[in-house]
């Protein structure tokens, strides 16, 4: 509903396009606001009331992170009754190696996110290439992939890297990402590769391109979008990873954040600021990945309503 | 385009490199895994521990590995049993052990014990020790031991006009008083302060059973069925909960969703709170009131639970002998006392529990003997393959009559016919 008549909005107020500047700011929520135009506060004020319902807890998480350590806990939202305890954020580094286990962190988040940009994209690209008939079936196994619990390969997983001697190595952490971590991201390049008329790879065959090239040089700049969603999903189920690093890790000092923060978790409650600044800490890298690609994301500032616009009509 | 291609492969391959072990086994001696579960806390003191160790024992290196919840630990722990790279040492409650002792993944310690020149079976308390024997071998060697007690905020019962509960204080007076607690403030006809909280669990409600003349199975010798549904079993499982259906001096499941009831204690506003020793280190954080603890009510005879943990050496270790020294180390007076420091446990050595180093007047709670009085009437669930399975249907079932959502006499029966499998 709100799309029909924000589409009426644009067509009553044409708006300039040719100039990048102008684009920009019109992808800057106020300016976007026309006079005459209620439908566009209407939508803007939907989009901020969801940003709020997703903003509300990360707030709280970070004013809770600040109150002093040895309180009971708080019954309701409150703002510093017994002062800001900035303190809390040096606590957590002296009370589990956390700078070493963000550095573990980060070191498994980035392999296995690159790893599984090119394995995703590769076999997305691949399927994308193959008779229709193919083509479904693979659908059909991917989905049928997705459907498995993760819990059942836990020990399968754990008996076959102990077999290969891979118990206790950051290898047995990344080794999804060889099979494109999960089947969604596969079928994420694949969707989006198929999108790509054939007639634009049949005149680069003729004119003597190689698989490689239709990859790297056709498709992969086609689909932008999707490897930066793929790229933060994949960062970020490495980087939340907590059930891997507990069984195939032996060595403490290997441990990965999510099981720095789960040691936390197991203090009393009347510590648990510690926990939610070590929470703030942890959430911080993937924030700042989502943002950095939103602001890369603004030389196409259309894209976002695009994607909407796609998904409602 | 060639060059361009070696490249990324390059990059690949140095990425994959980079992960891969050059020397995945050391030359010298493969160190000691020793595996526990706890907060950072816990996790410093046996690292202390190990340090020791290390500085008395040059020739062993243990590596200590905390996996910090309790469910994953012993999910690790399956995990590691089942893919035959178990832990050479690892700390286990009692309650959990029935897995590993009816596959013989433990080995036992009764060999190492009787040679050892430093510990004798006497150091330690018989209740801790036979809660850990299977078959009569002891499995494991305890390290501590706990029961449940009731923690009580001392200004709430000066406030209403009570005295600090009697030793000998009964159900029906435990009752009273906790209906004189349990109070609407503000008159808006919600309660403001609860008398009681407590965990609907077997483990809670097991001692009042066992007081009222009552037993859980039918023939401790090889158990068929749970009896949950006889007469004495019954009528305490009914007095336990009628504490939150009848009485309401419980929260309600609403309530305790909305606040648990820890967290009421923590902030005065519920008066009695039944919890092992394991509270202990976070209620001395309390500055807002005064708090104590008292034993439990008493019933026909006498009976409290067991809570203890042991260090258990596992059947598949190639390092057995090392093991056992540092297992044979931990459990020095030394070596429990360093542990016993939290304040959260209760050492499981007689010359250290019965001691200063643990009845300090001058720690809250000022009434610690309440622990080592209860030590004579401690009893212990039975040691069976299936016990934390049986365990868990029966939590659910009466959890669900505690809050009123099924009556006690269908949670008894789902619980008996859905545990019927774990006893085969």
């Amino acid at each position: 509903m709100t799309m029909i008549s924000k589409k009426l909005c644009e067509q009553a107020v044409p708006t300039p396009r040719h100039s990048s500047l102008a684009r920009r700011l019109r992808s800057f929520p106020l300016t976007a606001i026309r006079p005459g135009c209620a439908s566009t506060l209407l939508w803007h004020g939907a989009a901020l009331f969801v940003a709020m319902i997703f903003l509300l807890p990360l707030v709280w998480m970070t004013i809770a992170s600040l109150q002093p350590v040895g309180l009971p806990p708080a019954r309701a939202l409150t703002w510093f009754p017994a002062g800001v305890a900035w303190s809390n954020y040096a606590e957590i580094f002296r009370v589990i190696p956390l700078a070493h286990q963000l550095g573990n962190s980060l070191l498994v988040s980035t392999v296995g996110a690159g790893v599984t940009l090119l394995t995703a994209s590769w076999a997305g690209f691949a399927m994308a290439q193959m008779p229709p008939r193919v083509q479904r079936w693979l659908v059909g196994l991917a989905l049928l992939l997705l459907l498995v619990p993760a819990n059942a390969v836990w020990l399968p997983r754990y008996v076959l890297f102990a077999r290969l001697g891979l118990i206790d190595t950051y290898v047995a952490l990344t080794a999804a990402s060889l099979m494109g971590t999960k089947s969604l991201f596969v079928l994420m390049y694949y969707w989006s590769f198929r999108r790509v008329s054939v007639e634009l790879f049949e005149s680069a065959w003729l004119d003597g391109a190689s698989a490689w090239t239709g990859w790297r040089r056709l498709s992969l700049p086609l689909a932008a979008p999707t490897t930066l969603a793929v790229l933060v999903l994949a960062f970020s189920h490495y980087w939340s990873d907590f059930v891997d690093p507990l069984l195939f890790l032996k060595t403490a000092a290997r441990f990965t954040v999510a099981v720095g923060l789960r040691a936390l978790q197991q203090m009393d409650v009347t510590r648990w600021p510690l926990l939610l600044a070590a929470v703030v800490v942890m959430i911080a890298p993937v924030m700042l990945l989502y943002i950095g690609l939103q602001v890369w994301l603004r030389d196409e500032p259309d894209f976002a309503r695009r994607v909407l616009r796609r998904a409602f009509d | 385009m060639l060059r361009r291609c070696g490249l990324w492969l390059l990059i690949v391959v140095v990425m994959l490199a980079g992960c891969t072990p050059l020397a995945p086994y050391p030359a010298r001696p493969a160190p000691l895994t020793f595996f526990i579960s706890g907060d950072p806390a816990d996790e410093a003191a046996y690292r202390a521990l190990v340090a020791d160790f290390m500085v008395a024992n040059a020739d062993v290196t243990v590596e200590l590995l905390n996996i910090p919840s309790g469910g994953d630990f012993r999910r690790r722990l399956a995990a590691d049993f089942a893919a035959n790279t178990p832990p050479d040492v690892f700390l286990l409650n009692y309650r959990h052990l029935g897995p590993f002792v009816a596959r013989a993944a433990i080995a036992p310690i009764d060999g190492w014990l009787e040679r050892s020149s430093t510990l004798a079976r006497s150091d330690f308390y018989p209740q801790a020790l036979d809660a850990f024997t299977w078959q009569g071998k002891l499995q494991c060697l305890p390290q501590n031991m706990s029961s449940p007690v009731i923690y009580f905020n001392r200004d709430l019962f000066a406030a209403a006009g009570l005295p600090d509960p009697a030793a000998d204080w009964t159900w029906a007076d435990f009752v009273t008083t906790a209906r004189t607690l349990t109070r609407d403030l503000n008159g808006d006809a919600e309660i403001d302060q609860y008398g009681f909280g407590v965990t609907p669990s077997l483990v809670r409600a097991a001692p009042f059973v066992w007081m009222n003349g009552g037993e859980l199975i039918d023939e401790p010798a090889a158990p068929t069925r749970l009896t949950l549904d006889s007469p004495a079993t019954q009528e305490a499982l009914a007095w336990f909960v009628a504490l939150q259906t009848g009485h309401h001096v419980v929260p309600d499941s609403v309530a305790e969703a909305a606040e648990n009831s820890l967290s009421r204690f923590l902030n005065g506003r519920l008066a009695m709170y039944m919890e092992s020793r394991r509270a202990t280190p976070e209620f001395r954080q309390i500055e807002a009131f005064d708090w104590d603890v008292a034993p439990l009510p008493v019933g026909r005879q006498p009976a409290t639970i067991l809570h203890s943990d042991a260090y258990c050496i596992a059947a598949a270790s190639h390092h057995q002998d090392s093991a056992w020294r540092f297992v044979e180390f931990a459990n020095t007076r030394a070596g429990q006392r360093l542990l016993a420091q939290s304040g959260r446990t209760v050492p499981s050595r007689l010359d250290l529990a019965d001691s200063p180093a643990f009845l300090d007047p001058s720690a809250r709670p000022a009434n610690s003997r309440v622990f080592i009085d209860a030590i004579p009437a401690l009893r212990t669930f039975l040691l069976l393959p299936n016990w934390s399975d049986i365990e868990g249907v029966v939590d659910a079932e009466l959890a669900q009559a505690f809050y009123g959502q099924i009556p006690l006499e269908v949670a008894i029966r789902n619980a008996e016919a859905r545990s019927a499998e774990f006893f085969r």
